[in-house]
């Protein structure tokens, strides 16, 4: 008998990254902090073609695997066929502005 | 242990800020002295930053020291660019999540440092994982606290409900929680700091349950293997500040009344502190302004204007900053305006360094003009200094009627201390020479006195003008004027020469017929004397001659001491060209040949120095320092 398998919280259409920290996440659905390898009975699959809306869009997408930031189309293309989680979104930090010392 | 080196690696805007200041207030609750200095790269959130610092039990500790005993490691990065600063028996808290990561996947290492780091790891054998290096690490001595953050995160989770929004500010309590319990501090210290940092809320009930977790967790499995001894020095009351705030708080003491800025770094942040404490009523009537102008020419003009009112006013900026201030301050010196710049080095030239430190601006400012003015130039060696500096700038400008300027570096601006509360029966603000009712033959430059009868704008009419002028202030560039009134200004520096006493120019530490004789300023003050104490356990007697105003120079100190030592002198300083041993040569007529210089950003370490100084002893003339990440 085969259990149905759960889509990752790194893989969810919901998740937002930490700007900072990749290994702690957030649930648009839940409200709250959730861990990238969390398993989700609710987690969507992100949708290819919205991610590509929101690339021409943002001009950018940022691949939450590889950690990198990707502007080239080409690019995004090689990240989504590998089965990457691309993302424009990230979890509000409201406090990294007073752990940053100007520098001006 | 009489005291801890520790370091706190991360990423900047992660929480790195919150795990040194819980620490501190933690370590200074428990009536432990403390110093720390913050490295940071230039306002890039994720860039890598790290907080050196050390906790004494008999001092309040002015030097910072390598190796370190402790490094809590909020990331790979740190870890990676900090293990060759660990000591022997050194305790490591990092992410052991991170185990697989490799140093070529972490985007914020600088390439240069990725190449040194690498570089070493093949030399030692080690893989790229942190893994491998932790494993390293284990082999050879050091001891390794690995915790999941994610875990311990996770387990939080389900007992509470983490504020997404503040997430960091669990990761800065992994690490004060684990330093805590691997130091030995008490709870109840601990509880102070971070309720002190948090204020309220859930924020701070969930991180006090936190740490307490995660304290347990280490303590249960490595004890309190870096216990301090029990503190011993009787402090009395302490403040916890960084230079800047220090400043901040002499110029409130020194009955400033207008501080006008326009933000830079590393001067930005007094004007900050000053600004929380600006409180007007409605007619302007308050403690004091904080003016932010929009760029340094206005502000040392608006400075300048609050001055010829009879406020009593400082500018704040660093080098780039203050050679926009330099027409100003010509204007000011002529026109007898009194104002002072409170000017902090960083390392230039332009942009340089913005986040770093150096003593390299003080040649521009000794020198910096149009034409000639008399200026006073002081130097502040330490928080204590800074404070009383900031007082007596501002007495000095109105009692000689000048441009004073206060050189403060980046790492004393950036270092927080642990500092006593300064005797304040000690402070007197001195106004100088100030008219209250000018009759009608009032002059305001007259001839009478190289410092003129002061009176403000608003009590009679007084001529100003950018050109040269007679005694009324009115234009006047007439041959036998011109040589009357430059003579009457410039004679202000001959005042400041017969008033201003050798033991306010220039400090002597150490001992009083030594081996050796270090001669600094600024920053360097800490590391000389922590230097001082190690070289006298390698049986060295070495003096520190520690120069707190270059106008006026301390030239028969200097000329004394250098007759006496002149094969044993070495010049000590945060620049390249020695520029405090090229203004001994100018204003002294000494040639200090040996030298040990810095000019890497980072600060002279105690330990360094006292390295450097036993191979000058052994001939070598000049030492430069690399030592710091
Ligand atoms: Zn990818």
């Amino acid at each position: 008998m085969h259990e149905k398998v759960l889509m990752k919280c790194i893989n969810c259409a919901y998740y937002r990254q930490h700007p900072i920290y990749d290994f702690i996440g957030y649930c648009e659905k839940k409200g709250s902090v959730v861990f990238p390898e969390e398993s989700c009975k609710d987690a969507i699959s992100i949708v290819k073609e919205e991610t590509e809306k929101l690339f021409e869009n943002y001009g950018w997408a940022y691949c939450i695997e590889c950690g990198s930031v990707l502007f080239d189309r080409n690019e995004l293309d090689k990240h989504i066929s590998l089965g990457h989680s691309l993302t424009q979104k990230f979890l509000e930090d409201e406090v990294a502005i007073y752990e940053s010392p100007g520098g001006d | 242990m009489k005291s801890l080196n520790y370091l706190l690696g991360g990423p900047q805007g992660g929480g790195l800020e919150t795990s040194s200041q819980v620490l501190s207030w933690a370590f200074a609750k428990s009536g432990y002295g403390v110093i720390s200095d913050r490295e940071y790269y230039s306002n890039i959130v994720g860039r890598h930053s790290y907080i050196h610092a050390k906790a004494d039990s008999e001092e309040l500790p002015k030097d910072l020291q390598y190796p370190v005993k402790l490094l809590g490691a909020m990331d790979a990065e740190s870890v990676f660019t900090h293990f060759t600063d660990l000591d022997s028996g050194a305790y490591v808290i990092y992410n052991s999540d991170l185990n697989s990561t490799r140093l070529s996947q972490i985007p914020s290492v600088e390439p240069e440092v990725g190449e040194k780091i690498l570089k070493i790891l093949k030399k030692l054998n080690i893989e790229q994982d942190l893994g491998s290096l932790v494993n390293y690490l284990k082999d050879n001595g050091v001891n390794v606290v690995g915790l999941s953050y994610r875990d311990l995160l996770s387990e939080l989770q389900k007992k509470t409900n983490i504020v997404a929004a503040q997430a960091s500010r669990y990761i800065s309590t992994i690490i004060i929680g684990a330093s805590a319990a691997l130091v030995g501090i008490d709870p109840e210290a601990v509880k102070y700091g971070l309720t002190r940092r948090f204020k309220s809320g859930p924020v701070l009930e969930h991180n006090l349950t936190f740490s307490e977790i995660v304290s347990e967790i280490v303590s249960s499995n490595f004890g309190s293997p870096l216990k301090l001894d029990p503190p011993r020095g009787n402090f009395g009351r302490l403040m916890i500040v960084s230079g800047n705030d220090i400043v901040a708080m002499g110029k409130v003491v020194g009955g400033l009344r207008m501080q006008t800025y326009y933000p830079i770094t590393p001067a930005a942040d007094e004007s900050f502190t000053l600004e929380e404490h600006e409180r007007l009523g409605e007619a302007g009537i308050g403690s004091l302004t904080v003016f932010q102008l929009e760029d340094e020419l206005a502000a040392v003009n608006a400075a300048i204007g609050a001055s010829l009112t009879g406020t009593r006013v400082a500018a704040a900026t660093s080098g780039p900053g203050f050679d926009l201030m330099v027409e100003g301050l010509g204007w000011a010196g002529m026109n007898e305006a009194p104002v002072v710049i409170t000017y902090y080095q960083r390392g230039g030239p332009s942009t340089g360094q913005p986040t770093r430190g150096g003593q390299s601006d003080l040649l521009s400012s000794v020198f910096a003009s149009h034409g000639e003015y008399p200026r006073m130039v002081l130097a502040s060696g330490d928080h204590e200094e800074a404070f009383w500096d900031a007082i007596d700038a501002l007495n000095y400008a109105e009692v000689y009627q000048i441009p004073v300027i206060h050189l403060v570096d980046k790492f004393l601006a950036n270092t927080i201390r642990s500092v006593a509360f300064p005797d304040l029966s000690k402070a007197y603000i001195n106004r100088g020479k100030i008219v209250q009712e000018p009759g009608k033959d009032y002059k305001r430059f007259s001839f009478e006195s190289p410092v003129s009868p002061r009176a403000f704008l608003g009590k009679t009419l007084v001529w100003y003008t950018g050109d040269e002028h007679n005694e009324e202030g009115h234009i006047s560039e007439e041959p036998e004027n011109r040589i009357k009134i430059m003579n009457k200004r410039m004679e202000k520096l001959e005042l400041i020469e017969q008033e201003v006493p050798e033991e306010r120019r220039v400090s002597i530490y150490g001992d009083e017929s030594p081996d050796v004789v270090l001669y600094g300023w600024g920053f360097v003050k800490g590391a000389a004397l922590g230097a001082i104490k190690m070289l006298k356990e390698e049986g060295v007697k070495a003096m520190y001659v520690h120069v707190r105003t270059f106008i006026p120079f301390p030239k028969n100190t200097v000329k004394n001491i250098y007759s006496k030592y002149k094969d044993v002198m070495i010049d000590v300083e945060h620049n390249y060209l020695g520029q405090a041993a090229v203004l001994a040569s100018a204003f002294a007529n000494v040639e200090i040949k040996k030298h040990i210089l810095k000019y890497t950003g980072r600060p002279i370490y105690s330990n360094e120095l006292k390295n450097a100084v036993m191979r000058i002893l052994k001939g070598s003339e000049k030492e430069v320092l690399e030592y710091g990440a």
